[in-house]
């Protein structure tokens, strides 16, 4: 089978979570051959791939947002648009449901043959939606900066529209936006299933970003966060299936717009076997050590935790920290977090930058993860499988993983407490510390959970069934 | 042209009596000064050369002389007025008056060798005296700089100053030519040119100096800065030289006809159909006056009206009203310059058919001097319409009806000739009221959907421009 992978800023020129998966994916099926469709910010960055290149990745497509500026701008064009284009065009922005795919790549490639985008844009029609759609929706808005956020929104859409896609048996897009939005496009043209995998809710995470962005500004950001949702959304309808890691996203998608019936949970999974040595918790005669498998950066939020240990120093002054991750990607951050360490005259505490967290599990009795933002941590899932009881902040789907998805009585594999609360963290830590039998319990629970819900093969098998299923239906 | 005036604009902001009628004055001086020099001095010498007994074929060939170079300056230097009077535009819009002055300089060095290389290929072989030929090349010289000042002047409040002037300029000919005629010591028609070529680089110089005050004289980066305007701008280049060569077109083909008269074997011109010519384009002045006026005061407040609503944050509703407005005023102006350059014309219709039999016109030139009359009226609103539409930066749409005149004017000159003395006149009248209808027609459409246009005209990205003229720039003053 061919499978067409659609990734977005992402694989494989960014190290992060979605582009490990991705890797982890195409090894797992060495049976199926893969096509990468990779939409990339700069063109400096083609070819510069950060993962080595599995042998069934068969064939990569770059395509760069900024070759955009190398388009020649044409001069002005009259009508280039039927009645029924205009109206697919404005639905577009409007975003309107139900919009019809074949009929925008009509536009942009009459039968087959590329237009220049630009060409669109510089029409009188082009111009008449945009002004339609203004009086209709936006005349509280300086026209001009609508008229050019409306340009640079679409262009991009516009020009991805253009470009070929490959040919392949089914169709994954690794988000919602414009690969998602191509996978559907794709999916449409070749008659091929199309399915979506979404880590984070790619609309919420633009919403997120757009808010704090400076290039938009004022009501504008509400125009373009519009757009993302519209994006996601005509990815959702033209997706045959929907999947997500855990149940928080499924419910976020259901109110953004997707069809509950196409949703599908399927958790990431951890290679099990790398923990198996680690011996279960005993008693010992040594201090309590609290670790956190953690990058240094903000969003990990160390400071939340070290204000944590300080207040189970008080009770338990013997008490050990390990930060187990590379603090190299912020100093500024890491200053921060070496000057609370000051301040709070904490002691015990150490940074051992990047180690081999297999190694290092076994020598802990509680692990800790403070995050104020997470999709499905894979450090609690290693964690866990290495039997530590864990206490986390109430993010991403850390409450599934802790106590279980709908349907799982195993019981608590730790604590959640709410982020920043940094006493509720410290009060957690302390009754986990002073009580070794529920550590152990909790840590016979966490391993159980994660070999029954959250291993690599169930990961990997759960696909395998999902493109067979899919490709069949499709036939 | 886009622009124009932005300086003469305080003159309006007087709003008093004196201030309008300054205001008139200087559109006036600025539009019709060179056409008035001319004419002015021609028929004094041609007095003088009465008084004095001079044979006729000699006051023919001083005639020629000084209309050979007035119209090929007119034709050569158009293009380049064009452009530079856009440079300067843009300049004093953003209030960098420090490289204009050497603007001039750069602009009249290229005007003036394009300008010779015509002159000395016309010159080449034919059997005229060559003292002759020197003078009237100078004459020719300082006519095109005078028409490149002119872009400038536009700009200068003091039309006291350039009115004197240009009377000064005349006054020094006229006496210098008494004086050789009187006092004999050089041919006449030799004399009269030398004269003539002292009284215009008076002209010229005045001019110079009255454009540096104005300016300053400080020291620019360089000549030739505005280079990059031939690229940004070649529309209005050939634009502007499009037009002129159609204006002259009818004439220029009916001198190859039966009309046409050969001079010392060195012109040729069709005094039948080039003096009725003349007189049928003195009816256009007051349009051309009224024109510059009329914008500066009601159509050019509006326009920045509805720029400064598309730039500055306006919202639909702003800029759809400061549109119509626009619209509205627009209309009406060209509405009140259509009619009232209706009565002129046949006033001067009138005039004509009373007073030229008088001055020795035959009643196939009065015929003539009819429909020519009628053709300038309809030249002369096209000449406004398409001036909007410059103000609007329909180039290509510009471009598309002077292209047009001129082909008419061709096609339709070359059927005249074939056809005979009978359609001499009603051809061009024919092209011009064509012509004109286009440019209504293309104004009125650009209006309906002049939004789409100034949105969707500029580039959808910045990109630089790097032709030879911009590359030549940057080699000579060494930008990167």
């Amino acid at each position: 089978m061919r499978i067409c992978l659609l990734t977005e800023g992402s694989y494989p020129y960014v190290v992060g979570g979605v582009s490990s998966w991705i890797q982890m994916l195409i090894e797992g099926m060495p049976e199926h051959e893969f096509v990468l469709y990779s939409i990339g910010a700069e063109e400096k960055d083609r070819g510069k791939f950060k993962y080595k290149r599995p042998v069934n990745l068969v064939d990569v497509h770059e395509v760069f947002l900024d070759s955009i500026l190398n388009l020649k701008s044409p001069g002005l064009q009259e009508h280039n648009l039927t009645e029924s284009d205009r109206r697919c065009i404005k639905d577009l922005i409007c975003g309107i449901d139900d919009i019809k795919l074949d009929q925008l790549l009509e536009i942009f490639c009459p039968n087959g043959q590329k237009k220049d985008p630009l060409e669109i844009f510089m029409s009188f029609d082009f111009f008449d939606i945009i002004q339609t759609v203004y009086i209709e929706k936006y005349d509280y808005l300086p026209f001009t900066d609508f008229f050019w956020t409306i340009r640079s929104m679409l262009l991009p859409f516009f020009y991805l529209l253009q470009q070929e896609l490959p040919e392949a048996d089914i169709y994954h897009s690794v988000a919602t936006g414009y690969c998602g939005v191509l996978g559907g496009v794709a999916a449409t043209v070749y008659k091929k299933p199309f399915i979506i995998t979404e880590h984070g809710i790619y609309s919420r995470e633009r919403e997120e970003e757009i808010i704090k962005c400076s290039w938009a500004k004022g009501d504008f950001k509400s125009v373009w966060i519009q757009y993302f949702y519209n994006l996601a959304r005509l990815s959702y309808q033209k997706a045959n299936r929907v999947l997500t890691l855990f149940e928080k996203n499924a419910e976020t998608e259901k109110i953004l717009g997707c069809d509950e019936d196409k949703i599908e949970i399927v958790p990431n999974g951890i290679r099990i076997e790398r923990f198996s040595h680690i011996e279960p918790l005993k008693d010992h005669a040594g201090p309590i050590v609290i670790g956190a498998a953690v990058r240094v950066v903000p969003i990990k939020d160390i400071v939340t935790m070290l204000r944590a240990f300080f207040l189970v120093k008080q009770i338990l002054p013997e008490a050990q920290f390990k930060i187990m991750g590379q603090y190299e990607e912020d100093p500024d951050y890491y200053d921060i977090c070496c000057q609370t360490v000051e301040t709070l005259q904490l002691k015990d505490v150490e940074f051992t930058g990047s180690v081999n967290v297999a190694e290092y599990y076994g020598k802990m009795d509680v692990l800790v993860l403070s995050s104020i933002s997470e999709g499905q941590p894979l450090v609690v899932l290693e964690g866990l499988a290495s039997c530590r009881p864990f206490v986390t902040t109430d993010v991403g789907c850390c409450r599934e993983i802790i106590y279980g998805s709908t349907g799982d009585n195993r019981g608590a594999a730790g604590v959640v407490v709410a982020a920043m609360d940094y006493e509720k963290m410290a009060e957690e830590i302390l009754c986990l510390a002073k009580n070794l039998d529920k550590r152990c319990e909790m840590g016979r629970i966490g391993r159980e959970r994660v070999e029954a819900e959250y291993t690599y093969e169930k990961f990997i098998n759960a696909y395998k069934e999902i493109y067979h299923r899919e490709v069949e239906v499709k036939k | 042209m886009a622009g124009i005036g932005f300086e003469l604009k305080k003159l309006f902001n007087d709003r008093s009596a004196t201030g309008y009628i300054k205001a008139y004055g200087c559109s006036a001086v600025v539009t019709a000064g060179p056409f008035a020099l001319m004419t002015g001095m021609v028929l004094m010498i041609q007095v003088l050369f009465r008084i004095f007994d001079i044979p006729y074929p000699e006051m023919q060939l001083y005639t020629a002389s000084v209309i050979y170079p007035f119209i090929f300056s007119h034709i050569a230097s158009s293009g380049f007025v064009m452009v530079i009077t856009r440079y300067l535009a843009d300049q004093l819009y953003s209030g960098k008056t420090k490289d204009i002055l050497s603007s001039l300089y750069g602009m009249s060095v290229i005007a003036l060798f394009a300008a010779s290389i015509i002159a000395i290929a016309f010159f080449w072989n034919k059997p005229l005296n060559f003292s002759v030929k020197v003078y009237t090349y100078v004459f020719y010289l300082e006519m095109i700089v005078v028409w490149v000042q002119g872009a400038y002047l536009t700009a200068i409040k003091d039309y006291k100053g350039l009115l004197v002037t240009y009377a000064f300029g005349v006054a020094i000919s006229i006496l210098l030519t008494l004086l050789v005629l009187y006092v004999q010591i050089m041919p006449p028609v030799k004399g009269a040119l030398l004269a003539m070529d002292f009284g215009n680089a008076y002209i010229m110089l005045r001019f110079f100096i009255y454009i540096g005050r104005y300016f300053g004289w400080e020291k620019s980066r360089g000549n030739f800065l505005f280079l990059p305007y031939f690229e940004q701008h070649k529309c209005l280049f050939f634009i502007a030289f499009i037009y002129t060569i159609a204006l002259y077109l009818p004439n220029l083909l009916i001198w190859q006809g039966p009309l046409g008269v050969w001079i010392e074997n060195t012109y040729i011109y069709a005094p039948m159909y080039d003096v009725a010519t003349f007189y049928a384009f003195l009816s256009i002045m007051p349009v051309m006056i009224l024109f510059v006026v009329s914008t500066e005061l009601h159509f050019y407040e509006k326009y920045v009206a509805y720029f400064s609503y598309i730039t500055d944050k306006g919202n639909f509703r702003e800029i759809e009203d400061a549109k119509q407005e626009l619209l509205q005023s627009m209309w009406s102006e060209l509405r009140n310059i259509i009619e009232f350059q209706l009565v002129f014309t046949i006033v001067f219709l009138a005039l004509g058919n009373y007073f030229l039999p008088m001055a020795g016109l035959t009643y196939t030139s009065v015929n003539m001097y009819n429909l020519i009359v009628l053709g300038a009226y309809f030249t002369g609103v096209m000449q406004v319409a398409y001036t909007i539409l410059l103000y609007f930066e329909d180039q290509q749409g510009v471009l598309w009806i002077v292209s047009a005149f001129f082909i008419l004017n061709t096609v339709f000159g070359g059927i005249g000739l074939w056809n005979g003395q009978e359609s001499y006149g009603f051809t061009f009248f024919l092209a011009a009221a064509i012509s004109c209808v286009l440019t209504i027609w293309r104004l009125s459409y650009f209006c309906k959907r002049i939004n789409y246009y100034v949105f969707c005209s500029r580039p959808v990205f910045y990109q630089e421009r790097k032709g030879p003229f911009s590359r030549i720039t940057q080699w000579i003053y060494k930008e990167t």
